[in-house]
């Protein structure tokens, strides 16, 4: 049981990825135009919107969440510094 | 025939792109587990696994055709959306500084730390952990790989622009050419620029996706094939537009802290 459950585990983690709102945006996408091609010939246009906003909201919320451990490098390394600045800076000048 | 032309080179591109992307990964691995443990398990499970994935081309390719060709475009239309979204949101957030960029000298020497065998301790016979290591690693990188191949070529065969060997073709051209360079350089292939081509990657992916699953659900593209040359643009100018706007909130939260 635990080596099906494994099984279906990997193809869902495999398909679905990092972020399971695109694959849900996706789906939901094509359903909407399915649906507004019954009602007008332009429903082509929903799709690149459609699609390239699943894109920004998605990467809305990876940048809204905290920082991870996998920030790059040069990044961590520069936050780092500059929030020692900082600190040095209010202590030195309290208002 | 221009047509014809221009969809098989498509074809070929992406499904090479990808490949070239996921084996530099593979071979990482192998190299790791190879010089760790012993070359000849390793070799056997790479062989294994790249046995395995032309086997599920074979039996899965020739299954795909059976299913008719709506639901086919929807299928691997969604399919392709999905992988191409995920790839292109990857690919933007390691170039703007978001996540840390795939280091393959890195992730080697982690492999070689983890897996380490003192010599004296190699044995002639087979080595299972060194086998099981390069199997999984080769097998799992080339499952997108087939994915691609599979969705793409069977999307090409039903146009009859092209077809699953042929995008095959691309896939081993790929493999060959990675070998050969891991063969020449004996080590992680840390200069290619893998996030460039996960990015390129990624948008051809989305929009064959989005033309082949809107083909699917009944949407008429104006201009048929040539929708695809303005899809592309669509989406390189849409990412590139979020790359530049997290790059700079990446820098601003910086030189935010560094003026206060």
């Amino acid at each position: 049981m635990t080596y099906i459950k494994s099984f279906f585990s990997f193809w869902i983690d495999f398909i679905v990825g990092d972020d399971w709102h695109i694959a849900a945006g996706a789906a939901l996408m094509l359903l909407l135009v399915s649906a507004a091609t019954y009602v007008t010939s332009a429903a082509w246009a929903l799709l690149p919107i459609g699609v390239m906003l699943i894109l920004a909201l998605s990467l809305r919320r990876a940048a809204s969440a905290p920082p991870s451990p996998a920030l790059a490098p040069a990044v961590r390394s520069t936050l780092s510094l500059s929030t020692d600045s900082a600190v040095r800076t209010r202590r030195d000048n309290p208002q | 025939m221009a047509d014809l032309n221009t969809g098989i080179a498509f074809l070929v591109i992406s499904s090479f792109l990808a490949s070239a992307v996921e084996m530099v990964e593979a071979l990482t691995i192998v190299l790791a587990v190879g010089v760790s443990r012993q070359w000849r398990s390793t070799l056997i499970g790479v062989a294994t696994a790249l046995f395995a994935l032309v086997a599920l081309v074979a039996v899965l390719g020739p299954a795909l055709a059976l299913i008719p060709i709506e639901a086919l475009r929807v299928i691997v239309g969604s399919l392709l959306l999905i992988f191409g979204l995920q790839w292109l949101r990857k690919s933007i957030l390691r170039a703007s500084g978001q996540l840390a960029q795939r280091d393959e000298a890195a992730i080697y020497t982690g492999v070689l730390a983890q897996s380490w065998l003192p010599t004296a301790k190699r044995k002639p016979s087979m080595d299972w952990y060194a086998f099981t290591l390069a199997f999984k690693g080769v097998f799992l990188e080339g499952l997108e790989v087939v994915f691609i191949v599979l969705t793409f070529g069977a999307n090409a065969a039903a146009d009859n622009s092209g077809s699953v060997p042929v995008a095959a073709v691309g896939a081993g051209l790929a493999i060959v050419l990675v070998t050969l360079a891991g063969l020449l350089v004996r080590q992680p292939l840390s200069r290619v620029p893998e996030n460039t081509m996960k990015f390129a990657v990624g948008a051809m992916l989305t929009t064959f996706g989005m033309f082949w699953g809107g083909e699917g659900v009944g949407v008429v593209w104006p201009g048929q094939d040539v929708a695809i040359l303005g899809l592309v643009v669509w989406v390189l100018a849409c990412a590139l537009v979020s790359l530049n706007l997290l790059r700079n909130r990446t820098h601003s939260l910086g030189l935010r802290f560094v003026r206060e």
